[in-house]
């Protein structure tokens, strides 16, 4: 696989209520606009993908897009820890 | 069928609420022809002696008006004030009931505003004084000697039942979760535990480069077993709440415990898809503030009959003066938050208060946490563990009772769980409404 360029940013977009219907359409102005590796979840009116730190504003403005954020990380305790 | 609203026949007693003579009917749902004809056949109330709040408009009904051998119609309510002797009202009582067109028949109280007593005997305070002066002097021999009004309600781990299932009386409920989905996001399941064994699981990796969503972390086993588990295990005590509910696994936290936020969405849509009723995400981020994504995501799930239900956080630490805060994605509004408390139903010392006092960042509801007994890796099978994260799948396996006994789906599902906890003496902010109780 090859390696992600270290500037690239993991996002979430938040399709607006309005263009649920035509999520594919705003996924391809994402694409458009320079994000990459995009995944619709029709469920939750979402895309997720990467792209340049630098684009991340050009992707805002995109129609259809209530926002866009970076998508943050989770952890847990490891299995030995008491407190889960 | 169920005659425990009333029983004309019992003696009244001193402590009997002041009555008005007359009684409130309760139809059920959809069961109005039915209901007027049983009113009609036990009390004799025909059409004709039946008013209705119709006739009365916007103006709002005038009881004044009613028959003195009649009803009043509350057809916005699907009840009736009516006026019957007793005997009557116990005929009707012996043909109310839960499967019945009339669910309850009961007397009529008097209500009087919380400021005005109305015209109380000296006798009557005097009693009222010796009783409160009486329990003032019992409790404080019991904070005395270092007890809580609370640990009366202490549970234990029993050979049949866990504590937790005891506390939220999901050990009790005639309830399964049959026919409701539930999705557990987590680190997975092991796939071939015995205690799972000939139960349909359905699973999906959101984790890249990982293609089964079994669990090699152990996390992902307890929480499904918490939510899921059999009602008789092939060893040992039952621990699991929803034992008939159809099993989905999204794998979203790596075998090392950890994903991201893309992943953890991707299988909130994937729940949404598949229709379960409940998601259960014993996961998050120590963060205060939440996303658009999560806030948004979490109310289309509602809006879809989808229930996240989310554990709070273990950041806290009390017994060192840190209270923590509820981190994300249960901070978000449409997630539903949930506390640990201990089997004294105390707050556990690691379980998040609300502290930010943001929108949305509220404690929801409070369920078993500490010292947990679930399933685990093999060979180990069984393991004893507490945190937010165990709670949570108490509230999401009695979430997935409440909606095959009712029917209700997302907001109203969530309203089910809320009206239906148990009230605890610790503070909203740090258990919500209170410890999750099953249907």
């Amino acid at each position: 696989m090859p390696r992600k360029p270290v500037s690239k940013v993991d996002l979430v977009v938040t399709v607006a209520d309005s263009h649920r219907a035509s999520i594919a359409e705003v996924a391809a102005r994402l694409k458009a606009a320079g994000m990459g590796g995009l995944q619709t979840l029709h469920g939750a009116g979402l895309i997720t993908g990467n792209a340049e730190a630098g684009a991340v504003a050009r992707l805002g403005k995109v129609a259809g897009v209530q926002a866009v954020e970076a998508s943050g990380e989770v952890h847990i305790a490891p299995p030995e820890s008491d407190v889960q | 069928m169920s005659n425990a609203a009333m029983n004309p026949q019992t003696p009244v007693s001193s402590d009997t609420p002041q009555t008005t003579g007359r009684f409130i009917v309760t139809f059920r749902e959809g069961a109005h022809t039915e209901a007027m004809a049983a009113l009609k056949k036990h009390a004799g109330l025909g059409k004709s002696k039946m008013m209705s709040s119709a006739e009365f408009g916007a103006a709002g009904v005038d009881l004044s008006q009613m028959p003195e051998s009649g009803g009043m119609m509350l057809d916005n309510l699907g009840m009736a004030v009516v006026n019957i002797d007793p005997g009557a009202a116990g005929a009707v009582a012996q043909e109310s009931g839960e499967d019945s067109a009339i669910l309850a028949i009961e007397p009529e109280g008097f209500m009087y505003a919380l400021s005005e007593l109305p015209g109380l005997s000296l006798d009557y305070l005097r009693g009222f004084r010796d009783a409160a002066d009486s329990l003032y002097h019992h409790a404080n021999e019991c904070s005395a000697a270092g007890t809580e009004a609370e640990v009366a309600a202490a549970f234990i781990d029993t050979a049949a039942l866990t504590w937790g299932l005891q506390a939220s009386k999901a050990g009790a409920s005639k309830f399964s979760g049959n026919g409701i989905k539930l999705a557990v996001l987590d680190t997975g399941l092991v796939l071939a535990h015995p205690d799972f064994a000939g139960r349909p699981v359905v699973s999906k990796s959101f984790i890249a480069g990982v293609a089964s969503a079994n669990d090699g972390h152990g996390h992902g086993t307890h929480c499904t077993g918490t939510s899921c588990g059999p009602l008789k295990p092939p060893i040992g005590r039952r621990y699991g709440c929803a034992h008939k509910a159809l099993i989905h696994i999204g794998k979203v936290l790596s075998d090392q415990g950890s994903g991201n936020d893309g992943g953890i969405l991707a299988g909130i849509d994937w729940a949404i898809t598949n229709k379960c009723a409940v998601i259960s995400m014993s996961l998050g981020a120590d963060v205060p503030t939440s996303t658009v994504a999560y806030e948004t995501a979490g109310q289309r799930a509602l809006n879809a009959g989808t229930l996240i239900v989310a554990a709070a956080g273990n950041n806290a630490n009390r017994n060192a003066g840190n209270f923590g805060f509820v981190g994300r994605p249960a901070n978000s509004r449409s997630f539903m938050a949930v506390a640990a408390v201990d089997s004294n139903l105390r707050v556990a010392n690691f379980s998040a208060r609300d502290t930010a006092h943001a929108t949305g960042s509220a404690v929801d509801i409070a369920g078993p946490g500490v010292a947990v007994y679930s399933t685990w890796l093999m060979p180990a099978r069984y393991n004893t563990i507490s945190g937010t994260s165990m709670a949570t799948p108490h509230v999401a396996g009695i979430a997935a009772l409440w909606a095959e006994a009712t029917g209700a789906r997302g907001a109203a599902l969530w309203q089910r769980l809320i009206v239906n906890a148990r009230t605890l003496t610790a503070p909203v902010a740090d258990v919500g409404r209170g410890l999750v109780q099953a249907p």
